[in-house]
């Protein structure tokens, strides 16, 4: 069998033409997609799964009947701020013996309670704020934890008596 | 075209061919970092932590807190009750941009729950407790039958 072999040029044509149709029609339709890299939110989730674990971690009580103060509404009364820092460092740092994390995470935790019906916040512990920390960070991610505590928190001027506070931490990479 | 040099069309036909394979190829794999993109950002939008954290707190103080009741009233646990709903809705629309709220043993028949005895068995009572969360992105409802938490056994 002997094969035609006319008008292959005029078939490459074609199919350049097809191409560069498809080509424009992708680049249209695509166009209305803002592209970020994805690897920034792969980071912030990370973090902020990591927070609100080790949050959660510090306030689990170590009795399990019901109202029962757990270590960090003990903290946040006794306004601890230096040992939340060493503690919640400590999660923060966690990793498996086989890998080694690289240890640039700070954070700054505030507390928020309620008085009448204006919220109020105090700063209540900060990571140790190292020099480049000030110069330029990666953005903070916030994670937040309702703690009940038995008594007023630390600082005055506040309602007495049981209540519930908002832990707000923000955390980042320096 | 008469002047055209006809030689090796076949050969410049199948350079185009793979061409176009590999421009196909890369668009495959440039869907990827959008698709890692669009996972981690709907997990960090999802307020899976804060509404545990909500239910958690609920479960742990409200076998305690409830008690809420037309026949014995405890004015105690009222305040108790009162104090936890309005820390919990105001620090919530203030700081997470959220409505949060609960109820605890709705009335029925101009009876609370807890004094019909309409949720009981031969060990316990049980209280309904009603959690409403809603960022506006996420709204979740749920209703939890807690056993009353008696100290004395």
């Amino acid at each position: 069998m002997v094969m035609n072999d006319e008008g292959q040029l005029y078939t490459i044509e074609g199919i350049t033409a097809g191409v560069i149709m498809l080509v424009t029609a992708f680049t249209i339709f695509n166009s209305g997609l803002v592209y970020t890299p994805g690897d920034a939110h792969i980071s912030d989730m990370q973090i902020q799964q990591l927070g609100y674990d080790a949050l959660q971690m510090m306030d689990t009580p170590a009795d399990s009947s019901p109202l029962y103060e757990s270590p960090l509404a003990k903290m946040i009364q006794g306004n601890h701020g230096d040992q939340f820092k060493i503690e919640f460092n400590d999660y923060l740092k966690k990793h498996t013996g086989t890998t080694e994390i690289v240890d640039s995470l700070e954070f700054n935790a505030t507390v928020f309670n309620r008085d009448g019906d204006t919220p109020h916040s105090y700063q209540f512990s900060n990571s140790t704020m190292y020099e480049t920390s000030q110069l330029t960070r990666e953005p903070a991610i916030s994670v937040t934890r309702y703690v009940w505590i038995t008594g007023r928190p630390f600082a005055s001027g506040y309602d007495t008596g049981n209540q519930l506070v908002l832990l707000e931490v923000l955390i980042w990479r320096r | 075209m008469e002047t055209l040099n006809d030689e090796g069309q076949w050969i410049v036909m199948m350079g185009f061919l793979v061409a176009i394979g590999m421009f196909m190829l890369a668009i495959v794999v440039s869907q990827a970092p959008l698709v890692g993109q669009t996972t981690a950002e709907s997990v960090m939008e999802f307020p899976k932590n804060e509404i545990q954290d909500l239910r958690g707190k609920l479960v742990s103080m409200g076998s305690t807190l409830p008690e809420i009741s037309l026949e014995t009233p405890d004015s105690d646990q009222e305040t108790l009750q009162n104090r936890f709903r309005e820390d919990m809705a105001l620090l919530s629309m203030s700081r997470n941009n959220a409505i949060a709220n609960y109820s605890v043993d709705p009335l029925y028949n101009g009876k609370y729950w807890y004094d019909s005895g309409t949720y009981g068995d031969v060990f316990y009572k049980y209280h309904q407790i009603d959690i409403h969360y809603n960022n506006g992105v996420t709204e979740y409802s749920e209703s939890l039958l807690l056993p009353q938490w008696d100290p004395e056994g």
